[in-house]
């Protein structure tokens, strides 16, 4: 009986264990975006949105630069990544297996784990030395951290798709890359678009690949070519800055970005996963 | 299918959005974007020439310039990935020889480095010399109550804390302004540290350090670190409000940087300036003479080729233009920021060597 | 049958790509850091001084507090995450198993950026003006030794990466434990053991390669996280035993000094730290990846 007792403590301890170890993670997400909410809704208005930056130390101005910069630098790193990307996975999954394949496939996993400030290092060394800082120059280094994303996902999706499909698209005499890009990327598609948004969700979000590349700028832009700011970037400046209408920017700035990732990964995960 | 069409709802978003913003602005001719980038101790005031200048320009020139430390501001001419830089610090000789081409020094206004400190619930101005501040930077020096602080202060009551040193992270033209002065007054100093944009804490100072990037970052930690001491441009004191101390100058009076005694540091040096053409390495007007001068004065400098022609002509001379504008209309936006505006000696010169850069191939020179 | 063809072409290509771009990965790192390995070679990994102004470079401090922070962010995460991943797969009913694991997953997706901003403002003071009193007792150890005046540490740095790297290897560690046979536990719970018996006898050892891949992955991670750490590591280039005093890591040094490097020799041992940054990071990562992989195979 005493061993009984003895055990059935243990399991209490085990059990307290877990839950204390579930609300260490819990409880300080509560606070992030508690305070988020809470900081950011109190910068956020009309003005907010639209209009520009004030010089440093003036009160007032917006974040509308960071926002659109965010929508470029997003709309250029997926018009980069989301071909590379797909195309890839096709290759690697609708074809026959050999060591290049392999090789791909190993590299591209491995991309997977690159730090995104060395990602900007490569940008710059590659890029900016000879063209200048751009939002090119930033979407090419988040696209280094956005394509195994994609390739990963779509690949896992197109082989999702059963055999059979493919084969009945052979038999009614069409060409394979045919039965590719019309029937099997149509079926492989929610798991396709699933991988693209966790890219986005993921590169929204993302700041050390922009420090040197795409540099900030308190402008709108007008060409890719030109330095562009974003979300993250203007956070990471606000925040260590001194004045505290600027750090009451970053909060807001940082609701938005939080919602704008928020919600993709929602989408996710109640629209496209089934 | 319910996820039918949300990639190109997406994508119609994405792009539309980035249109609306594009269009947001009146259309007209040309737009020129000029990118500028280097040191944080005048990024006020040149960010306010760039929204005043827009005006002027009639949203036609743009003006975007980043404080990345007067290091990076040098770095990024060398490499020619920004139009123009701007840093406290003259080039070194040896920067000078791996830049692609020669590099026109304008200076654009008259700073001053403060000593910033937090010091909860004590009312009055921290006096402080050089030997101090070198004292405490070295770590000679590590609490408030310190008997040579005593001396200097006697009737501020300091408190027995140990003082938090607050310096720049990343390289910076404030720092060199700052180590200038202070190998200038501290044998230790300049013999141990010497001038430079960057300089490593000592071992003593180990656990009190820390380390800000710009000077908003210097700013921040001195604010919200009870009994830290730290050093910034002027303009940063005044816009965030903080106190900053008497300095002793070399006719060892305490003096507050203001337009007046920046000037008079400057006023005091004017004879030294170099010529446009010649390099500026080595001149600086810290400790310069004068009853009233303050001690860590500095003019503040653009970069740019003389020779422009590796950029479109248009943004060559609008660059220029916009070059000609600060150092004449821009001018009296310096003082509202706690800058000084240029003596008119110095815009002379300027103006001068604007009158040399080479806009196009085919000028003749 | 051209048209097949063509497609092929078109879908190697870009195959191709990926390896160029690997290759020229590593080309563009290793190349720009020639003359700091020409210099220093390998002493360049262990020097302790890191002084541009006197052309003095050595990577150890930023190695120092990379791994320092890292592996004891580590250590504390894999205890969290196997806490969360017993309470998710073995006590949480169902509904309640999904809502908390889509909430830890939401903590994977915050930018890091704005954790490093939540860290300033709130992570920051509270262990200046709280934690390392309470740590006080322990300071007998040189770990807890000294103060943070600022709590801008090594130990800030260490809850802030604890936070973020927990939601990845307590998802790897929860599928690990969910893999395990139902029949296995089954057996044991009819001998009369208890949940930790069957936790620790049965499943832990089932899935503890599983496991090993999600902790190498996590650690990947934390070894390359930038922005949160840069923004409350305090940035200085010390070898200190003590946690609460500042710290430096090699992806921090390379955000802030990238820009701004003017010597060749600054510049070129930035971008060495970032190739040793890249190599570490890719290994552990690939590592991982076998791991788990292997573990899937074996256990299929």
């Amino acid at each position: 009986m005493e061993m009984a007792k003895t055990k059935l403590i243990k399991d209490k301890i085990f059990t307290i264990y877990c839950f204390i170890s579930l609300s260490f993670a819990i409880l300080p997400l509560i606070h992030i975006v508690g305070t988020t909410l809470v900081r950011g809704i109190k910068a956020v208005s009309l003005e907010f949105f639209i209009s520009l930056p004030k010089p440093p130390g003036e009160v007032g101005g917006g974040i509308a630069n960071a926002i659109e910069g965010s929508i470029i630098l997003a709309a250029l790193t997926m018009s980069f990544s989301i071909p590379v990307g797909i195309l890839t996975a096709i290759y690697l999954s609708e074809y026959q297996d050999n060591w290049f394949r392999n090789l791909v496939r190993l590299l591209s996993d491995t991309f997977a784990g690159t730090p995104s400030i060395v990602a900007g290092v490569f940008a710059y060394s590659l890029i900016v030395r000879k063209f200048g800082f751009s939002a090119i120059a930033g979407a090419f280094a988040l696209s280094i951290l956005a394509i195994p994303t994609i390739v990963r996902s779509s690949e896992e999706a197109l082989k999702l798709v059963p055999i059979d499909v493919r084969e009945a698209g052979l038999s009614l005499g069409a060409e394979k890359w045919k039965v590719i890009t019309k029937i099997v990327i149509r079926a492989a598609r929610p798991g396709i678009i699933t991988g693209i948004l966790l890219a986005l969700a993921r590169i929204m979000g993302e700041t050390a690949p922009l420090l040197f590349t795409a540099f900030g700028n308190p402008e709108f832009v007008r060409s890719p070519f030109e330095p562009v700011s974003a979300l993250p970037l203007v956070i990471y400046v606000y925040a260590t800055s001194p004045y505290p209408d600027w750090h009451q920017k970053a909060w807001g700035a940082a609701l938005i970005l939080m919602l704008m990732v928020l919600a993709i990964n929602l989408a996710v995960k109640y629209k496209l996963r089934r | 299918m319910s996820h039918r069409g949300v990639l190109p709802i997406l994508f119609l978003v994405l792009f539309s959005s980035a249109c609306i913003g594009e269009n947001g602005e009146k259309k007209g001719e040309e737009r020129i974007v000029i990118n500028g980038a280097g040191a944080s101790f005048p990024y006020p005031l040149i960010a306010k020439w760039a929204e005043e200048y827009k005006k002027v320009s009639q949203g036609r020139v743009i003006v975007n310039y980043q404080s990345i430390g007067s290091g990076g501001g040098i770095r990024q001419m060398i490499e020619r990935s920004i139009d123009f830089g701007a840093s406290d610090v003259p080039m070194s000789p040896e920067e000078y020889t791996k830049a692609k081409g020669t590099v026109l020094h304008i200076p654009e206004a008259i700073g001053a480095v403060v000593i910033i400190y937090n010091l909860p619930g004590i009312k009055g101005r921290l006096k402080l010399d050089g030997e101090a501040i070198s004292k405490i930077y070295l770590g000679e020096i590590d609490r408030w109550d310190d008997p040579l602080l005593k001396k200097l202060n006697p009737e501020i009551d300091l408190p027995s804390e140990r003082i938090v040193v607050v310096k720049r992270a990343d390289s910076s033209g404030t720092t060199f302004i700052f180590t200038d002065y202070l190998s200038s007054v501290s044998e230790r100093w300049s013999k141990e540290i010497g001038r430079g944009k960057n300089f490593p804490f000592t071992k003593e100072i180990g656990d009190r350090g820390v380390q800000a990037k710009g000077n908003e970052g210097v700013t921040a930690a001195v604010k919200q670190n009870p009994y830290s001491i730290g050093y910034v441009e002027l303009t940063y004191a005044i816009q965030n409000k903080l106190v900053h101390a008497l300095l002793m100058n070399r006719e060892e009076n305490f003096v507050e940087a203001n337009l007046e005694t920046i000037s008079s540091a400057a006023l005091n040096s004017i004879e030294e300036l170099p010529e446009w053409n010649e390099s500026w390495y080595g001149f600086s007007i810290v400790n310069a003479p004068g009853e009233r001068s303050y001690p860590m004065s500095s003019f503040t400098y653009i970069l740019l080729y003389q020779d422009l022609s590796y950029m479109p002509e248009e943004k060559a001379k609008a660059l220029v233009d916009f070059l000609e504008w600060v150092l004449t209309e821009g001018q009296k936006y310096c003082e509202p920021l706690g800058y000084v505006p240029l003596p008119e000696e110095v815009v002379k010169r300027n103006l001068e060597a604007i009158s040399k850069v080479r806009v196009s191939e085919d000028e003749g020179r | 049958m051209r048209g097949d063809k063509l497609f092929l072409f078109l879908v190697s290509f870009f195959a191709l790509l990926i390896v160029l771009l690997f290759v020229l990965f590593f080309h563009q790192l290793l190349c720009n850091s020639i003359p700091t390995w020409k210099r220093f070679g390998l002493s360049f990994v262990f020097g302790k001084s890191w002084n541009p102004l006197r052309n003095d470079f050595g990577a150890l401090p930023f190695l120092y507090g990379t791994i320092l922070t890292s592996t004891l962010s580590l250590l504390i995460s894999v205890v969290l995450s196997l806490g969360i991943a017993v309470f998710l797969s073995e006590m949480a009913p169902p509904r309640l198993r999904d809502v908390l694991s889509s909430l830890i997953e939401l903590i994977a997706a915050i930018p890091s950026v704005i954790i490093g901003l939540w860290g300033i403002f709130y992570v920051a003071p509270f262990v200046r003006d709280h934690l390392q009193y309470w740590l006080e007792p322990l300071s007998f150890i040189p770990l807890f030794s000294g103060r943070s005046l600022t709590g801008l540490s090594m130990l800030t740095a260490i809850i802030i990466l604890t936070f973020m790297i927990t939601p990845i290897i307590s998802s790897i560690m929860k599928e690990s434990l969910m893999m395990v046979p139902e029949d296995l536990k089954e057996a044991l719970y009819s001998l009369g053991a208890r949940r930790y018996e069957v936790m620790m006898k049965v499943c832990i050892p089932y899935a503890k390669i599983g496991i090993l891949g999600g902790v190498i992955l996590g650690y990947g991670r934390a070894v390359g996280e930038t922005m949160a750490v840069t923004m409350v590591i305090g940035n200085s280039p010390v070898i200190s035993a003590s946690l609460l005093s500042p710290g430096y890591t090699m992806a921090a040094v390379i955000a802030n000094e990238f820009t701004e490097a003017t010597g060749d020799l600054h510049l070129s041992s930035l971008i060495a730290v970032a190739f040793i940054l890249l190599v570490v990071s890719l290994s552990m990562n690939l590592i991982g990846r076998v791991v788990i992989w292997k573990w899937q195979k074996q256990s299929l």
